[in-house]
């Protein structure tokens, strides 16, 4: 059967392990998993340092006054939390678990640019302690929120030229890996793997990829503005010389939105993947999948000022962007119908990816309806900058983007590591996070509708109460989250042995190959039986 | 039986790759200057 066929595909280059040097294995290395495996500790790392500053935020804001921090100190938290989590956490991981599994589910040796994957990863550490050290510099740590608005930005101290050049390297690292991508699925598919054949996941990638192509350049784009109007005179964004601080958000939100839809297309992918395993069928309207992905895709492009509806701007604009933000539940509205068919008459289990699959699909869709509230100009006047902002897009980035991250290291590890790991360890990870994220996050709901402003160390007595909760549940949260690296950990040391295929409903080119995948596959391109067994058929 | 690339279309498939990322890696830097060009003197 499959597993015949492909040690047979493999027998030839089973001597070729992986290298025995550490420096080589680790540093040099150009072999995808290996490098999807060095992305994804990167950005383990990185979840724990940005949940470190959002335990300091939560432990501020537990009770009204200033108890632990100072005010400074506190921007600086909100300011580093989102950094540390968008670019160090959330997009690391996917970029890590697109290495490890698109060479796999498309049938190629390797990503397309094996060097350049290499250099993508390792940018990143640098990029991250320069980041880090701008704690320990005149002024401190950058404070004026991650979307580096000018003039305020511009008034910290000496680590803003630092965490620019740090954004620079972050969005080089980004383009590269988005290239790499992009060139991998055009390129490297196997002799029958025909683009709508592909997984949903390689889709949502292959379309994030061009996002990240578009917009990373034009955030490097701002920031150079930036730099240029601190340092050298320009005054792009100052008033004072003939330029618009206003230009700033424009710009920045021209990135802003898409990046939202990088953090999130992925998901998508996992989550199309999952629901079909543990539901033992298809996926229900798979090119619909594609269209709705692609159309969100080009939606994020036309949506951006609905971030900034209180600067001012002309009626026409506003509804503009009313109504094209609304729009963009018309194809979200698809996928999450599409999931739902899939569920529907299946015969569904509970695995640990499964769970974080259905955890999703209800909590992602609770921020994707307080972001329509939020997309109606009138409410949103009211609702604008407050904690009620604050919770639509933690709904959508920690039980959306982040649990479909845990989804995927739950699906695929036993594929990586050649061991099952600790379902009842795995369990209590999920039902752990899923309770306390809704402690954490669905307070600020209230907070945000009874007028409490975000990004402030204290408030008013009047909102005492429901931080209290949140905290408490951040810290639940916190906590939680501990389990997922021991659970990880134990896989790894070992466990029961994996099948093939791991999974009874999984079906994908990945599980054609043996569990643990060897270090190198599909040196030869699968056979046409594999290709028609693996591959979505019409 | 897998199918092996022959070693013309393995040399094919390396020159489709190089001009895939070069013209994207192009794409990516006519927008970056593209975008602050666009800015000066506005």
């Amino acid at each position: 059967m499959s597993h015949a066929a492909t040690h047979d595909d493999h027998a030839d280059h089973d001597h070729h392990g992986p290298p025995k040097s550490f420096l080589q294995r680790w540093v040099l290395t150009t072999n995808h998993k290996d490098i999807g495996t060095l992305y994804m500790l990167f950005a383990g790392l990185m979840f724990f340092i940005g949940g470190a500053f959002a335990m300091v935020i939560r432990a501020e804001l537990f009770q009204p006054g200033l108890q632990f921090v100072d005010p400074q100190f506190f921007n600086s938290m909100t300011t580093m939390h989102a950094i540390f989590m968008i670019f160090g956490g959330v997009m690391p991981a996917w970029v890590g678990i697109a290495n490890w599994m698109i060479p796999l589910q498309v049938g190629a040796p390797d990503m397309a640019l094996p060097r350049m994957t290499n250099f993508s990863f390792w940018i990143l550490p640098f990029a991250f302690l320069l980041m880090l050290s701008t704690f320990f510099v005149s002024g401190g740590a950058p404070a004026g929120g991650w979307t580096l608005y000018p003039p305020l930005t511009l008034q910290g101290g000496d680590a803003l030229p630092m965490a620019i050049f740090a954004v620079h390297l972050m969005g080089i690292s980004s383009i590269m890996g988005a290239i790499n991508v992009i060139v991998t699925l055009m390129n490297m598919r196997a002799p029958g793997v025909t683009l709508l054949r592909m997984p949903l996941f390689c889709w949502t990638w292959l379309i994030t990829a061009y996002l990240l192509i578009l917009v990373m350049p034009v955030l490097a784009g701002a920031v150079t503005m930036l730099l240029t109007d601190h340092f050298f005179g320009t005054t792009f964004f100052s008033a004072g010389g003939g330029g618009d601080p206003v230009l700033y958000q424009h710009i920045f939100w021209f990135f802003g939105h898409p990046e939202v839809y990088i953090l999130i297309l992925p998901a998508f992918g996992v989550v199309s993947e999952i629901i079909p395993t543990f539901s033992r069928k298809p996926l229900f309207g798979y090119e619909s999948m594609v269209y709705a992905t692609a159309s969100i895709g080009f939606l994020s492009f036309i949506v951006w000022a609905h971030h900034m509806f209180t600067v001012g701007m002309p009626l026409a604009g506003q509804l503009f962007f009313m109504l094209t933000t609304m729009l963009i539940a018309v194809p979200t509205g698809v996928k999450v119908f599409n999931w739902s068919a899939t569920l529907w008459k299946g015969s569904i289990t509970f695995e640990p990816p499964m769970l974080f699959a259905i955890a999703f699909l209800f909590l992602f869709t609770i921020g994707g309806f307080s972001g329509l509230m939020l997309a109606m100009v009138p409410a949103d006047f009211q609702y604008h900058d407050t904690y009620f902002v604050v919770a639509h897009f933690h709904y959508v980035l920690v039980p959306g983007a982040i649990f479909s991250i845990m989804a995927a290291v739950y699906y695929w590890l036993p594929k990586w590591t050649g061991h099952m790991y600790n379902m009842k360890l795995a369990k209590a990870h999920f039902w752990l996070s899923t309770i306390f994220v809704n402690v954490l996050f669905f307070p600020q709901h209230f907070l945000g509708l009874a007028g409490m402003p975000r990004r402030i160390p204290d408030y008013s007595a009047q909102f005492s109460e429901w931080n209290m909760v949140s905290s408490l549940g951040a810290f639940g949260f916190g906590l939680s989250q501990l389990l997922f690296p021991i659970a990880i950990w134990q896989c790894v040391k070992g466990g029961a042995r994996a099948t093939d295929r791991v999974w009874e409903g999984a079906h994908g080119l990945e599980w054609e190959v043996p569990s643990p995948a060897p270090y190198h596959s599909w040196a030869a391109a699968p056979a046409p039986e594999v290709v028609a067994r693996g591959t979505i058929s019409h | 039986m897998a199918a092996q690339l022959t070693p013309d279309e393995v040399a094919a498939r390396r020159k489709r790759v190089r001009a895939t990322a070069l013209k994207l890696a192009l794409f990516a830097l006519v927008v970056y200057v593209g975008f602050i060009i666009a800015f000066i003197n506005r």
